[in-house]
């Protein structure tokens, strides 16, 4: 069965994001605040996209947060993310949270908050290190 | 006491102004250069301007020794994270946070900030302490947000005036703790007790119930 996702900023890693979950055959809600930034994306019989604040209870009730399977938040503040993936997981039980934060410090407090946060500073650096070994 | 206040806007400011008056030791962190500039200007050198949700940054706060931190952005993101980190990584014993959002509230609780202030509710609370309704106020969660304690102001129209406390249909899991008068009086909630046109009724309940008591409260004859 397809799966229902939702997600977080329309960025440059949002909309890649979000191309890929639906050639996957899942069912993707995308979010940004920004109407502009939906420009990335074609449209999709799976896709919906809102313009709203995400980072909110309210926001996320409205893009159906509560059927979700998986939330992913790929805004560009490591807070915003925070603050909408723990509205996600405590709030409305979504099953599987995925949190982008740009520090990867504080990834240890948020994997230990039941998140599954991804640094991408994190995964550049190590590929910059191998790429120059 | 030593407190770092996170955010230098109308409230960080003036709060560590207050909190510096009154002899304790209080640093400020404020992203803003201009507004951590006009914060030093009127305070001293106990200005950092920085990010209040970096970890090297709350270090240099001296958030190791800190007994309080008040989150006081404009933002509930940033006011969150920055309570989280203090706890997580100094085992700071006391955060407080404001919530623009009310309904982060009760989050902000289970993820263990101590105390939340909510301008909104707190402006809510008092006009409709004017208004002739039976609203319902929610005042505070208790148990990581799994109940409540919240106030029903009661109109004169209400149904349950003249009636007893016995008397009242209450949904499961509500109940009423006690009464305030008008005049001030306090009155345990006895089932004897009998309600009064102007009464504030202190109610426990879990947040699924609290409209359903409010109704309770609020039918009209």
């Amino acid at each position: 069965m397809a799966r229902k996702v939702v997600v977080l900023g329309c960025g440059r890693l949002g909309a890649m994001v979000t191309q890929s979950l639906l050639d996957q055959g899942d069912s993707v809600v995308v979010l940004d605040h920004v109407t502009e930034n939906f420009r990335r994306l074609r449209s999709h019989e799976n896709l919906q996209m809102l313009v709203l604040d995400g980072a909110s209870a309210d926001g996320l009730r409205r893009a159906g947060i509560e059927d979700a399977d998986v939330f992913v938040a790929l805004a560009a503040q490591d807070t915003t993310n925070a603050l909408a993936a723990q509205i996600a997981r405590i709030t409305f039980n979504v099953p599987n949270v995925v949190c982008r934060l740009n520090d990867p410090i504080r990834r240890d407090m948020y994997r230990g908050l039941g998140l599954k946060p991804v640094s991408p500073t994190q995964i550049a650096a190590d590929m910059v290190l191998e790429a120059g070994r | 006491m030593y407190a770092i206040v996170v955010g230098a806007g109308s409230i960080g400011f003036h709060l560590a102004r207050e909190l510096l008056a009154s002899g304790n030791e209080a640093v400020v962190i404020e992203r803003d250069p201009m507004r951590a500039d006009a914060c030093s200007d009127s305070l001293g050198s106990i200005v950092i301007t920085s990010d209040g949700t970096e970890p090297t940054v709350l270090r240099e706060a001296g958030a190791s020794r800190c007994d309080l931190l008040v989150a006081t952005t404009g933002n509930d993101g940033v006011n969150l994270v920055a309570c989280q980190v203090v706890k997580h990584v100094f085992n700071v014993p006391r955060t407080m946070s404001v919530v623009w959002d009310p309904e982060n509230a009760p989050l902000f609780k289970h993820l263990g900030v101590d105390v939340t202030i909510s301008a909104t509710e707190l402006l809510l609370a008092h006009i409709e302490d004017e208004l002739p309704t039976d609203s319902l106020v929610h005042l505070f969660s208790l148990r990581g947000g799994s109940c409540g304690v919240v106030c029903v102001h009661l109109s004169p129209t209400s149904d349950v005036i003249g009636r007893t406390v016995g008397e009242l249909a209450l949904p499961p899991g509500a109940s009423v703790t006690a009464v305030i008068r008008k005049d001030g009086s306090t009155q345990q909630a006895s089932r004897d007790l009998r309600f009064e046109p102007g009464d504030e009724v202190l109610a426990v309940t879990t947040p699924e119930q609290e409209e359903a008591l409010r109704q309770v409260l609020a039918r009209r004859p």
